[in-house]
């Protein structure tokens, strides 16, 4: 049977929508968002309307319905089956290209672009195949179509309780499956799926054979919940299952015995293992104490020569540290995020002087700060990092939990009067937008697009990148090229956030500057740095006592 | 060109065929007749493979119907008043769909002579046309072809008689000069009998007669005896070969289904003697069907009484 024009309508549609809900909110603008009720509504548009597509092609190369043009014509029945699937496979294609524009356009990796796309085609597949079935039997018989979607509805469901009740007696030694398989349970179930319905389907139109198919279709019904649990095939290799170890060493120091509360780093603690330029944080610093108990400790940046307990100067020589940044930088190892910076300022192309801005605010430009990164040895009331370390600093284990080695590169340059967007390595985009001017405030906005499909563990094509990517920083050069400024630091986590329909886009984040400020900020040169994973994976290093 | 033998179809709440046997010889048109019901429609599908069979074996042009392929369709020309024609198309969109999976065995000349000769429209989509031209269309779709095995499923339904006759008119014409076998199911026996060469009478789902409308007609007689005063009651036991028998004032009148003029008056003149008058009148196809629909009828009251 040739295809109606509705059925054609319908195609184009789905293409059409597809393509809108993907690209347009890229192709309108950086900041541009699909409301949520939009979102809601086109995603649920999107959902159905393959279904709906289906149902309507299906009942055209149904070989049950005695009317139909295309059984008294040559190879009738294969021929419009064949055109059925033509078509479905001319939407398939048009709606992958749209998914294959959005990973380019949101700047995926491609391995993770192709896991989304053949995960979507699979359920998509699936979806077409199980409607297909269930419509071509209810052109045999409507009862028989009903049976078949009921069926395979309630023995699926049925199934699912089946297994969480022999999971939860362990009668049968069935147990949750170990360890990590490329053709995972998940993935086995939707490949079964796929090709399970798309055979029902083909085993209904072209044999003509109603019971086979409504057996099949309760059979996957039923199976799929096991399949999905217990078929693990193909198992990661150990080597890739878990990232190198991080090659760091550390070495503790006893805790100098100072007349303040605190003692430097330094002093107390020798890492090595880094290589030129990488980079890489303590998360999280416990000490270990009786019975298993950890306290958490933590490090704070100061100005050097200012104690942490000299208030009178105000909190803002004083940096609480969550992530303590520390690295490798003209071969010694630099401690905190002002030493980050001048590693930073050291990519920049020449310039003579360099002007500090970041946590001052732009009002108040200062001068380069130097400092000392510390942690308090001795409990201190105003500070809870510090309190109860004074009795196991010394004594107790330590407990370093370190992110993964990253190297800052520069991922773009701009002029902040007109913007740009930029591509980095690690994906999504980072868009510059025009310096804006809000109650006579000049407003620098950076919106982040996370990307399309995000990272894929234990799939073929590369490992993801386990690092954390840490926040961006934002220096910049006046328009003399003459004299640099640190502006501060973004995070692309706190900006992003995604819209229903999935297209990822966020907010801006934004400065204040001063009018004096925005001359240099509309003539300036922006550059953005962020960090690229050099070596994987987190590690926990356990330092005993010296 | 078809054969059937013990067809049996059963669906969920009758039994539509209950061992029908029938032939359609090559060459010939043969009117498939019954009332509705009947089971007509159901054998005609059956033999199609639009429905699967219970029971029986059922041959097309020498194939099993069920592994009808592609090589039977393209001498099969199918045309039913309820096929579902894609509407949105014109005929020469129609056609052009069709013509690829012919092959040589398209016409396309034919195809244009039957166009114009049905004078049909040519930028009018189908579901804008009125039914006798879409049933043109249709022939037109199953013809151009020049099928060996011609099927038609009541194809004079809905149509005036105007458009009817146009429709048996071309018809007529192409089956003379094409030498088509025709396999025929209608209501319309007249319209049949102009052409058909071969009549199949079905009932209740199964075929009671099949023959030759040449042998049928010389068969079948509609014969009254006139008396001179009342009519004797009829007696019992009444040859099988008498339909629809009655006694009624002067006369009795039956319709005799294997009429022999010299052997029907010498059983008459022995078993009614003071008979005055007997008239033997040929009877028109549909006289004959109509006999036997009404003896059909007659054998069901009797038999539920029973």
């Amino acid at each position: 049977m040739p295809h109606s024009p509705f059925t054609r309508i319908l195609a184009v549609v789905i293409v059409v929508l597809s393509a809108a809900v993907l690209l347009c909110p890229w192709v309108l603008s950086p900041l541009a968002g699909i409301s949520p009720w939009v979102g809601f509504l086109l995603s649920g548009i999107l959902m159905v309307s393959p279904v709906v597509f289906t149902w309507t092609t299906a009942l055209q190369c149904s070989p049950f319905n005695e009317r139909a043009f295309h059984l008294t014509l040559p190879d009738g029945r294969s021929r419009a089956f064949r055109r059925v699937l033509g078509l479905h496979a001319m939407v398939f294609v048009a709606i992958s290209l749209c998914l294959i524009a959005y990973a380019a356009i949101s700047n995926s990796r491609w391995p993770d672009a192709v896991h989304a796309v053949l995960a979507f085609l699979l359920v998509l597949t699936a979806v077409c195949g199980a409607v297909g079935t269930a419509v071509t039997l209810g052109t045999a018989s409507r009862k028989r179509g009903i049976t078949a979607l009921v069926l395979a509805v309630l023995l699926g469901v049925g199934s699912c309780y089946l297994l969480d009740w022999v999971h939860r007696r362990d009668g049968f030694g069935w147990s949750w499956p170990r360890g990590s398989y490329y053709l995972s349970g998940t993935r086995c179930a939707v490949l079964i799926a796929a090709l399970g319905y798309s055979f029902t389907w083909w085993w209904a139109v072209m044999r003509r054979n109603k019971t086979g198919s409504l057996l099949g279709v309760v059979l996957i019904g039923i199976s799929l919940p096991w399949i999905g649990t217990h078929a693990n095939f193909v198992p990661v290799p150990e080597a890739d299952a878990q990232a190198p170890t991080f090659a760091l060493a550390a070495t503790r120091k006893a805790v100098p015995d100072t007349t303040t509360k605190w003692a430097k780093i330094t002093d107390m603690l020798e890492l090595s293992g880094l290589e030129e330029g990488e980079f890489s944080t303590i998360s999280a610093l416990e000490l270990a104490e009786e019975r298993g108990r950890l306290q958490a400790c933590g490090f704070q940046e100061v100005r050097k020569g200012i104690s942490p307990q000299e208030r009178d100067l105000g909190e803002k020589n004083v940096w609480q540290q969550r992530n303590t940044w520390f690295g490798k930088s003209g071969g010694r190892i630099v401690w905190g995020s002002q030493d980050l910076w001048k590693h930073l300022e050291g990519q920049l192309p020449p310039h003579e002087t360099v002007k500090y801005f970041a946590d001052f605010g732009w009002r108040s430009a200062g001068e380069w700060p130097e400092t000392d990164l510390i942690c308090f040895t001795a409990p201190d009331r105003r500070n809870w990092m510090g309190s109860g370390t004074e009795s196991t600093l010394s004594g107790a284990t330590w407990k370093l939990s370190l992110s993964g080695a990253v190297r800052w590169e520069i991922v773009g340059s701009c002029k902040l009067a007109s913007g740009a967007s930029f591509r980095p390595p690690q994906g999504g985009v980072l868009s510059v937008l025009p310096l804006e001017e809000r109650n006579g405030n000049a407003v620098i906005r950076i919106a982040f697009r996370a990307p399309a499909f995000g990272p894929v563990f234990h799939w073929f094509g590369g490992k993801p990148e386990f690092a954390d990517p840490g926040k961006l920083r934002l220096m910049l050069l006046d328009e003399a090229g003459s004299r640099a400024y640190v502006l501060g630091e973004l995070s692309p986590e706190d900006a992003r956030n995604p819209s229903p329909s999935g297209s990822g886009t966020s907010p801006s984040t934004w400065w204040w500057a001063g009018r004096d400020s925005e001359n240099v900020l509309r003539r300036g040169t922006l550059y953005l740095f962020q960090p690229r994973a050099s070596r994987y994976h987190e590690a926990s290093l356990e330092l005993p006592p010296p | 060109m078809i054969t059937i033998r013990n067809l049996h179809k059963r669906f969920p709440r009758h039994e539509a065929l209950r061992g029908v046997n029938l032939d359609v010889p090559e060459g010939k048109v043969t009117a498939f007749l019954g009332p509705n019901g009947a089971g007509k429609t159901t054998t005609i599908k059956c033999a199609m493979n639009l429905i699967e069979r219970d029971h029986g074996e059922l041959s097309v042009l020498g194939t099993d119907a069920r592994k009808l392929g592609r090589e039977q369709w393209q001498r099969i020309g199918y045309v039913s008043e309820n096929r579902q024609f894609p509407e949105w198309m014109t005929v020469p969109k129609l056609m052009k769909f069709l013509r690829p999976m012919y092959g040589k065995h398209w016409d396309l000349a034919f195809e244009q002579k039957m166009t114009r000769a049905f004078e049909l429209p040519l930028k009018t989509r189908l579901s804008a046309m009125s039914r006798g031209q879409r049933m043109k269309a249709a022939l037109l779709s199953a013809l151009a072809y020049r099928p060996q095995l011609v099927v038609l499923d009541e194809p004079f339904s809905g149509l005036d008689a105007l458009v009817r006759d146009e429709f048996l008119s071309g018809l007529l014409e192409l089956t003379d000069s094409e030498g088509w076998t025709v396999w025929i199911s209608s209501h319309d026996i007249e319209e049949v009998e102009r052409f058909a060469d071969r009549v199949a009478i079905i009932n209740a789902g199964k075929v009671d007669l099949q023959e030759d409308v040449e042998t049928l007609r010389e068969r079948f007689r509609s014969v009254e005896l006139w008396f001179e005063d009342a009519a004797p009651v009829l007696p019992p036991g009444v040859p099988e070969t008498w339909l629809n028998a009655k006694s009624e004032g002067r006369t009795i009148s039956y319709i005799d289904t294997k009429y022999d003029e010299h052997r029907s008056a010498a059983v008459l003149a022995h078993s009614f003697p003071g008979h005055r008058r007997l008239e033997a009148r040929p009877m028109t196809l549909r006289e004959i069907f109509v006999a036997l629909a009404r003896s059909y009828r007659g054998s069901a009251v009797s038999s539920h009484a029973s």
